[in-house]
C-alpha cells in the first residue's frame, strides 16, 4: 500500500486498525471485534456479487449478446459479423432466474429444476474431473522400483520409489473396508498404515502452522511498522 | 362389481420428474463431450463452441448472485428497521455492503469509459490493418480510396478530440500527456504517407504506408491507455475502491487467517503431547518441517532442510496420494448418484418448502 498520500494514510490506519480489532479476539469476544468481523463480512458479500458481473457476466455474455464485442470502422464496415447465435444465452439467463422461485411457497418446486440442472452439470464435471486428473495420478503414482541412469542402478532413487509406493499402498488398504478384514492379509497390513499416515499428518500439520505463523508475522510487522509510522504522520507526531 | 381402479399421478410425481430430467440433462452435456471421441465432437464443430455452451451453464448459476443478496440484506434489513439484538452489526455489514457495491459500480463505469475512450485511438491502427489484409484477401469491401478516405478523415478528427480534451487537460502527468502527443505527431507524420495509396490496387508504397498508420495508430492507443488508467488511478472513486479492497477487505482477511495461526499453535501445544508412538511420529515429523524451514534449524543441523524436502517429497506425498485417491473415488460416488438423482429422494420430490 502506498502511505505517501493521504489516502494510502487512511488506508494503513483503517488497515492496522481492523487487524487490532480481529486481534481483539484473543483476549475474549468485544464489539471491536465483532464491528469489524461485520464490515469484513458486508465487504465481502458486496465484492462477491459484483466480481460475477464484471469479470464474468457482462465481457463473457452481456458483450457478446449486445454485439459490443464488435468494432464498427470509419468506413462502417466490422470487424465481425454479429453472431445471432449470442441471444441464445437469454435462454440460460432466464432459466437461472426460477432460482428466484424459492421465495414463492406455491411454485418453490422450479427453483429445484435450476438447483437439479446446476448439480447435475457439477456432478458430471466431477466425473470428468476424475477420469481426466485423478487417473494419470494414479498411473503416475506407481514408480519404477528399479531406478537405471545410463546402465547404472540408482539406489537412493530406487529406494525413495519403493517407500512411496509401499506407503500409498499400506495407506490406501488402511482405508479399504469393503471386504471383511479378519484374518487375511489385508487385515494384517493394515495398522502398518496408521504410522505413515501419522508422519503425512504432521509433516501437514507442521507446514499448516508454518504458513499461518508467517501470515502473522506479516500482520504484527505491518502494525509495527507501517500502522505505527501512519498514525504518527496522521497525529502530526512523525 | 366396484368401482373401476383409476390410477392418477400427483402433481409432485410430475414434478419430481421434471425436476430428475433436468438433473440428468444438466449433466449429460459434459459427460457426453467427454466421453465422445475428439475427432467426432471437432467433426460435428463443437470444439470452438465448447466455450460459448460452458459459459451459457455459468451463465445460469451466475443469476443466482441475487439470493444471497436478498438474503442478507432482507435478514439484517430486518434487525435494523426492529431494532432487535446487535443491530448496530447489521449496520456496520449492510453499510459495508452498499460501500462496496456503490464504489465497485462506479470503478467499473470509470473503467469501462476509459477502455471505450482508448478504443477510439486503437480504432486508427486496427483499420489500417484491416484495409491492408482484405486488399491481400480481396474482400468484398468498399473501394480501397474510399477506406483510406475514411481512415484519413477519422484519423484527423480523433487527433483534434485528443487535442481537446484529454492531452487539455493539465495535471501532474506531464511525461505521460507528452508520450502521447509524442505518438499523436507520428500518427499525423505515417498520414502524410496516404497519398501514396491511389487506385483500387494496393501497391507496394501504399502497403508501407498504411503498415506505418497501423503502427503509429497502435502506439497511440497504447501510450493514451497508460495515460488515461494513470489519470483514473488518482481519481476519488479508484482511492475508495483501493481504501475498502486494500485497506479493509485484505486486512481483515489476513487478520482472520494470522488469528487462526495463534489457535493452531495452540492446538500444536495439545497435539504434540506425546502418549503413543504414533503421535510421537507425527510430532517428530511437524518438528523436522518446521525447523527444515527456518533458520533455526540449519544452525542444528545442516542436514535438517534436506531431510524436511525429502519427507515432504516422498512419504508425506505418498499418504497424501493415498488420501487423495480415497476421497477422489468416493467424491466419483457422490458425483455419479447426484446426477442420477439418487443421492437424495428429499431433494427431487418435487414437493415445496
Amino acid at each position: 500500500m502506498d502511505s505517501t498520500t493521504s489516502w494510502g494514510l487512511y488506508t494503513v490506519f483503517v488497515g492496522g486498525l481492523g487487524t487490532l480489532a480481529i486481534f481483539s479476539f484473543l483476549i475474549k469476544e468485544n464489539p471491536f471485534y465483532r464491528f469489524f468481523e461485520h464490515l469484513f463480512i458486508g465487504i465481502a458479500a458486496g465484492l462477491g456479487p459484483m466480481l460475477v458481473v464484471r469479470d464474468f457476466l457482462w465481457p463473457n455474455i452481456i458483450e457478446p449478446m449486445l454485439g459490443r464485442t464488435i468494432t464498427v470502422y470509419p468506413d462502417g464496415t466490422t470487424s465481425a459479423p454479429y453472431q445471432p447465435l449470442y441471444l441464445l444465452y437469454l435462454v440460460p439467463m432466464l432459466f437461472g432466474c426460477l432460482y428466484y422461485f424459492i421465495y414463492s411457497r406455491r411454485y418453490s418446486w422450479l427453483a429445484k429444476v435450476v438447483i437439479g440442472f446446476t448439480l447435475g452439470a457439477s456432478g458430471a464435471l466431477a466425473i470428468r474431473g476424475f477420469f481426466g486428473e485423478v487417473i494419470p495420478q494414479i498411473t503416475g503414482s506407481f514408480k519404477p522400483l528399479v531406478v537405471m541412469d545410463q546402465g547404472s542402478f540408482m539406489l537412493a532413487e530406487s529406494l525413495n520409489n519403493i517407500l512411496f509406493v509401499v506407503t500409498l499402498l499400506l495407506v490406501l488398504n488402511y482405508f479399504f473396508f469393503t471386504f471383511g478384514r479378519e484374518g487375511s492379509l489385508q487385515g494384517k497390513a493394515a495398522p502398518l498404515g496408521r504410522p505413515l499416515l501419522m508422519v503425512c499428518f504432521g509433516a501437514f500439520f507442521g507446514s499448516t502452522v508454518m504458513a499461518r505463523l508467517a501470515l502473522l508475522v506479516e500482520r504484527v510487522q505491518f502494525i509495527v511498522i507501517d500502522w505505527f509510522a501512519a498514525t504518527k504522520t496522521l497525529l502530526g507526531l512523525g | 362389481m366396484g368401482e373401476p381402479l383409476v390410477v392418477t399421478k400427483q402433481p409432485t410425481d410430475r414434478r419430481a420428474q421434471i425436476i430428475r430430467v433436468c438433473t440428468f440433462l444438466g449433466g449429460i452435456y459434459f459427460f457426453l463431450y467427454w466421453l465422445v471421441p475428439e475427432k467426432f465432437v471437432e467433426a460435428i464443430g463443437l470444439t470452438e463452441r465448447h466455450e460459448s455452451i460452458s459459459n451459457g451453464f455459468i451463465a445460469v448459476g451466475a443469476m443466482a448472485i441475487g439470493l444471497g443478496l436478498f438474503n442478507l440484506i432482507s435478514a439484517h434489513g430486518d434487525r435494523i428497521v426492529f431494532r432487535k439484538q446487535g443491530w448496530a452489526y447489521s449496520l456496520a455489514l449492510l453499510l459495508g455492503l452498499f460501500s462496496m457495491l456503490i464504489v465497485t459500480i462506479a470503478q467499473w463505469q470509470q473503467g469501462l469509459a476509459t477502455t471505450a475512450e482508448v478504443r477510439k485511438s486503437q480504432v486508427i491502427g486496427e483499420f489500417a490493418q484491416r484495409i491492408v489484409e482484405d486488399s491481400e484477401k480481396g474482400a468484398s469491401v468498399p473501394p480501397l480510396p474510399v477506406r483510406v478516405e475514411a481512415l484519413r478523415r477519422y484519423t484527423g478528427e480523433r487527433l483534434a478530440e485528443l487535442d481537446a480534451t484529454t492531452l487539455a487537460a493539465g495535471g501532474s502527468d506531464g511525461p505521460f500527456q507528452d508520450e502521447v502527443r509524442s505518438a499523436a505527431s507520428s500518427v499525423r507524420l505515417s498520414l502524410a504517407g496516404l497519398s501514396a495509396v491511389g487506385g483500387d490496387a494496393l501497391s507496394p508504397e501504399g502497403k508501407q504506408a498504411l503498415i506505418e498508420v497501423a503502427k503509429a495508430g497502435g502506439k497511440l492507443g497504447a501510450t493514451e491507455s497508460t495515460l488515461l488508467r494513470n489519470r483514473s488511478a488518482a481519481t476519488t472513486v479508484h482511492q475508495l475502491y483501493r481504501f475498502l479492497y486494500d485497506g479493509v477487505f485484505n486486512q481483515l482477511g489476513a487478520a482472520m487467517f494470522a488469528l487462526l495461526g495463534v489457535y493452531i499453535a495452540a492446538a500444536a501445544y495439545r497435539a504434540f503431547r506425546i502418549r503413543s508412538v504414533e503421535s510421537a511420529l507425527m510430532m517428530i515429523s511437524a518438528l523436522v518441517v518446521m525447523m527444515g524451514q527456518i533458520s533455526l534449524g540449519q544452525l542444528i543441523s545442516d542436514q535438517l532442510p534436506e531431510l524436511r524436502q525429502w519427507l515432504l517429497e516422498v512419504p508425506n506425498s505418498a499418504a497424501f496420494r493415498a488420501i487423495r485417491f480415497g476421497a477422489a473415488v468416493a467424491g466419483l460416488m457422490l458425483a455419479v448418484r447426484m446426477w442420477l438423482s439418487i443421492e437424495s429422494k428429499s431433494f427431487s420430490s418435487g414437493k415445496g418448502q
